[in-house]
């Protein structure tokens, strides 16, 4: 390991004090006797195969000295183990750019370099791996289930596509495969965080029985015992002694259909319904959640509307008064420039209840001043349009002046001349109403005389 | 049991054999007694240990 002058760059004997700058170095001695501690640490838990921590110890190994050569080759050697053959890499060209001299990561490199082929399996497992993780990410497992296994068939220390093929089974509920992988990555790295959290999770599943599902799989003891088929066929036995042996081995294969392999499989099928029977369970129940959810929304939404229609009522109630308020000051502006005909109609369309008290005494107060002027205007028009022989024009004048709560004259005048007005239009009956009004409300005056005597006409 | 989004998360993709040379960046390449050295050559009154 070399030991290097922070300050100078160059290689120290004493390291107390740099022999070429004459520095005092014994706050880097303290530094990298540090750096040592951790490196031995790692050292000793990568003996144990505890490749997760003794990775820990060897990354500070070389955080506080990246001369630490050793450590980082080390570091190398264990990512190399766990299959990362990238990260193995990194470390080791590191390694070398730092330190040239008699460095085993240029042995590591040539090695690699010198197999090419497995090289090559190994870029292609990683490369898998890594299409995996994007399959997955597309939540399309069972293509990344594909990738991971070639991945781990090619490079069988890969632990990251170990750990991450048992996820994609245990999520697949196949315990008894993501159990297999769990403990090929524990029998290489006993300290894999990821993998000690998933041999917890499988600590409660049956991780010995063969699910169904996982039929396909053949375990990997039975691989070894193959047995070569013989090639001697003995032709010279009797054909009997086939039949017989077949006899017995149908017998055979029955009993152990019957005795075995059916109670087993019921024994699964059982299995399968509690779990499918389990699965409809939580179904239902997340089907009920959702319901009363979407109730629950529901009510929230129609109250939110409800306040949404009686606010709008509000805005639309306090428009309205603005609304008479204007009026009201437009009424007052006409009164002021002495426009009583459109005063008065401004004021007849004014809304009383919207007004507030204090624009009810105003209101009331124009109306006195404003109406009894314009009922007398339209009455003398109206007149003036009757002798004209403006029939509708007439009509509309006086009819309005009524509606102004004109005084009694001009009130008796109004309907005197209005009954007039629909005697010319050839209106007799309601000619005669007006007349009769005129007269019952009105005895004694000039009209209620006029008005007799028009009836008496119409008669 | 297992959160399978939420453990997907801890796994990200490794580093390619091709190209590691492009991937080593010069944060790979320091240590503390860099970080320190960093530091006294800013402030170097307080972390004078000449004396």
């Amino acid at each position: 390991m070399a030991y290097i002058c922070p300050y100078c760059g160059k290689k120290i004997e004493d390291k107390k004090r740099c022999n070429i700058c004459n520095r005092d170095l014994s706050w880097v001695k303290k530094i990298y006797e540090k750096s040592i501690r951790y490196y031995n640490k790692g050292y000793y838990e990568a003996k144990e195969s505890n490749l997760t921590t003794a990775a820990t110890y060897l990354n500070k190994a070389v955080y506080y000295n990246k001369y630490n050569t050793h450590a980082r080759n080390l570091l190398g050697l264990i990512h190399y183990e766990m299959g990362n053959i990238g990260l193995a890499l990194k470390e080791w060209i590191i390694s070398l750019s730092l330190d040239k001299d008699n460095n085993l990561a240029m042995e590591y490199i040539d090695r690699l370099q010198n197999a090419p082929k497995t090289l090559v399996t190994y870029k292609d497992s990683i490369s898998l791996y890594n299409k995996a993780l994007v399959y997955l990410k597309q939540n399309n497992n069972d293509m990344a289930i594909i990738r991971l296994k070639k991945a781990v068939g090619l490079n069988a220390n890969l632990v990251e596509a170990r750990n991450l093929l048992a996820l994609c089974y245990i999520k697949e509920k196949q315990f008894y495969k993501a159990n297999e992988q769990i403990k090929s990555v524990l029998s290489i790295d006993r300290t894999n965080l990821k993998a000690l959290k998933y041999f917890r999770v499988l600590s409660k599943e049956d991780t010995n029985t063969v699910k169904p599902y996982e039929l396909e799989y053949i375990p990997k003891q039975s691989k070894g015992n193959y047995v070569k088929p013989s090639r001697v066929i003995n032709r010279g036995h009797i054909l009997a002694a086939y039949v017989v042996y077949f006899i017995i081995g149908a017998l055979g294969m029955f009993v152990i259909q019957t005795s075995l392999i059916l109670p087993n499989k019921t024994k699964n099928y059982e299995t399968e319904i509690v779990r499918l029977k389990d699965s409809e369970t939580k179904l239902t129940n997340l089907l009920e959640t959702v319901r009363q959810e979407t109730k629950d929304e529901i009510g929230k939404l129609e109250e939110q509307n409800q306040k949404l229609l009686m606010e709008k009522q509000d805005i639309e109630l306090t428009t309205s008064k603005m609304a008479q308020k204007e009026k009201l000051t437009q009424a007052e502006n006409l009164k002021n420039s002495r426009e009583w005909l459109q005063a008065a109609e401004v004021l007849y369309n004014v809304a009383p209840s919207l007004l507030t008290e204090d624009l009810t005494v105003s209101y009331g107060e124009l109306k006195k001043e404003v109406y009894p002027r314009a009922a007398k205007l339209l009455c003398e028009e109206g007149y003036r349009d009757l002798n004209n022989n403006e029939l509708v024009d007439a009509r509309s004048k006086l009819e309005k002046s009524i509606l102004y709560e004109p005084a009694s004259d001009i009130l008796r005048k109004s309907l005197y001349y209005l009954g007039r007005t629909e005697k010319a239009g050839g209106n007799t009956e309601k000619a005669k109403y007006y007349f009769n009004t005129v007269i019952e409300q009105h005895s004694g005056t000039s009209e209620a005389k006029w008005a007799a005597g028009e009836l008496k006409d119409l008669q | 049991m297992i959160d399978f989004k939420k453990e997907l998360k801890k796994f990200s993709p490794m580093l390619d054999v091709d190209h590691i040379e492009d991937r080593i960046d010069r944060d790979d390449m320091k240590d503390l007694i860099d970080i320190i050295k960093e530091l006294k050559d800013k402030k170097p009154d307080s972390f004078n240990h000449e004396g």
